[in-house]
């Protein structure tokens, strides 16, 4: 149903190096797993590493999820191919060779759901000179980069909480850049209320969107953080973003 | 562009009053239900004014669920609580041809094997009841007081896992709600994320 691959995208580690691995989860026609915050029901992806000493985990990079509806119940989940990309930071004195092995928990879902795991070891050797990466490498991340989020800044406007709602006040969007829709995919879990839809409210020739909140959401985390998916219209065809926002509340 | 305002008015209106969407919240009265168990017979929630109740939303072959009953807890619960007057109605919302929606006998044989220890195991197949307190995931469980007020929505525990080897190191949302309150004490978690396989309506 889900099978995974850890591909290390270098033949080798320098000193001080960040080298990049990536975890491949391939799945059959109709299976899924979940995304970091899986939504209403489910569990996301775990991934355990024992990395050797002073190595550490710098980055994560994983595909935006799709909203899956059933029967009323909204979950965030990752299906056909997912991968995933890990950057890790190698220390200033490493060793000869560099032994990492990661431990993979996930919960694969169709009609049934079961849990799934995999362990994976694997060895880089110590390069003198900078590493020269895989030729599989490029060609994976181009692939990857497809259905990664942009990581960059984007211009937003305001961020308020009004009653049961958060609305997003966009501030230098152009008045014909018309937004045709909108989801939001928050890293926070227990906040927003997944099963009233994200939506655009339009008047007085400005564009908000609404982001529904839990009604026992009192405490809200200090910023609107996590995946903001917009389709604009343009002359030549709807333009879909994927950003990550990370953006206080006023 | 009027007529769409009020057809997007009426959808909205019908949208929030079907019960999908709904959030149930804490300190809300709870949604009165007539459902048969597993033998035929009738349960009314009302029938259990005066009685703290647990509704713990359960599907058998969910692994979430396995992990529960095949660590002895959550039967472990039913006995501890119902000894104290708690009523314990384990509930199933599969929709038929779905996911842990059994036969009656079926029902009673797999409750037998696990040494279940609930006050009824009811049946829900058109998921009425599980819509109208929002479950979403099996287990999710809800506590109701003798008043008829819920006191406690959310998960059996904090571990989000499969594994029986993560029970004893999990915060059981249940044991410390239940414990509170037949003390007299206000519940200090009454909310918290339910998390399992989703309901199968």
């Amino acid at each position: 149903m889900v099978s995974v691959e850890v591909v290390p995208l270098t033949h080798g580690v320098l000193a001080n190096e960040i080298i990049e691995v990536a975890v491949i989860f391939s799945m059959e026609p109709g299976w899924y797993t979940y995304w970091q915050n899986p939504g209403e029901a489910g569990m996301p992806t775990s991934f355990e590493w024992s990395l050797p000493r002073d190595f550490k985990v710098i980055n994560r990079r994983e595909p935006v999820p799709t909203r899956h509806i059933d029967q009323g119940i909204t979950t965030f989940i990752l299906d056909n191919e997912a991968l995933y990309l890990f950057s890790i930071q190698a220390p200033a004195e490493i060793p000869d060779s560099n032994v990492f092995a990661l431990d993979i928990q996930w919960l694969e879902c169709k009609d049934l759901c079961q849990p799934g795991s995999s362990k994976h070891r694997f060895m880089i050797p110590t390069s003198n000179t900078p590493s020269k990466a895989i030729k599989e490498r490029t060609a994976l991340l181009k692939q990857a980069e497809k259905r990664f989020p942009d990581s960059g800044p984007i211009s937003l406007g305001t961020v308020s909480k009004k009653e049961n709602q958060i609305e997003l006040a966009f501030r230098h969007l152009p008045w014909d850049r018309k937004l045709l829709s909108v989801d939001f995919f928050p890293y926070d879990e227990m906040v927003y209320d997944l099963a009233r839809p994200v939506h655009v409210k339009r008047g007085f020739g400005k564009q908000w969107i609404i982001i529904p909140l839990l009604n026992n959401a009192d405490v809200l985390p200090e910023s609107l953080h996590g995946v903001l998916v917009q389709t604009f219209a343009s002359p030549g065809g709807p333009i879909t973003t994927h950003s990550i926002v990370n953006q206080p509340f006023q | 562009m009027r007529l769409k305002h009020i057809t997007i008015m009426i959808i909205a209106v019908l949208l929030a009053t079907t019960g999908f969407g709904q959030k149930l919240s804490v300190g809300e009265a709870a949604p009165d239900f007539s459902l048969k168990d597993a033998m035929g017979k009738s349960h009314n929630l009302r029938e259990y004014r005066g009685n703290y109740v647990v509704l713990e939303w359960v599907n058998y072959d969910c692994p979430f669920v396995k992990k529960h009953y095949d660590s002895g807890k959550m039967q472990a619960l039913q006995s501890t609580y119902t000894e104290q007057g708690v009523v314990w109605l384990s509930i199933n919302s599969s929709a038929p041809g779905k996911e842990g929606n059994f036969k009656p006998n079926e029902i009673m044989r797999r409750a037998k094997a696990h040494g279940a220890a609930f006050s009824a195991y009811l049946i829900d197949s058109d998921g009425q009841v599980g819509h109208s307190y929002a479950a979403r995931t099996t287990p999710h469980i809800f506590i109701i007081d003798p008043q008829g007020q819920l006191v406690y929505a959310g998960g059996a525990d904090n571990v989000r896992s499969t594994k029986v080897e993560d029970i004893p190191r999990a915060k059981n949302f249940i044991s410390l709600a239940l414990d509170q309150a037949l003390a007299g004490q206000p519940i200090t978690n009454s909310i918290s994320k339910p998390y399992g396989c989703s309901v199968k309506y």
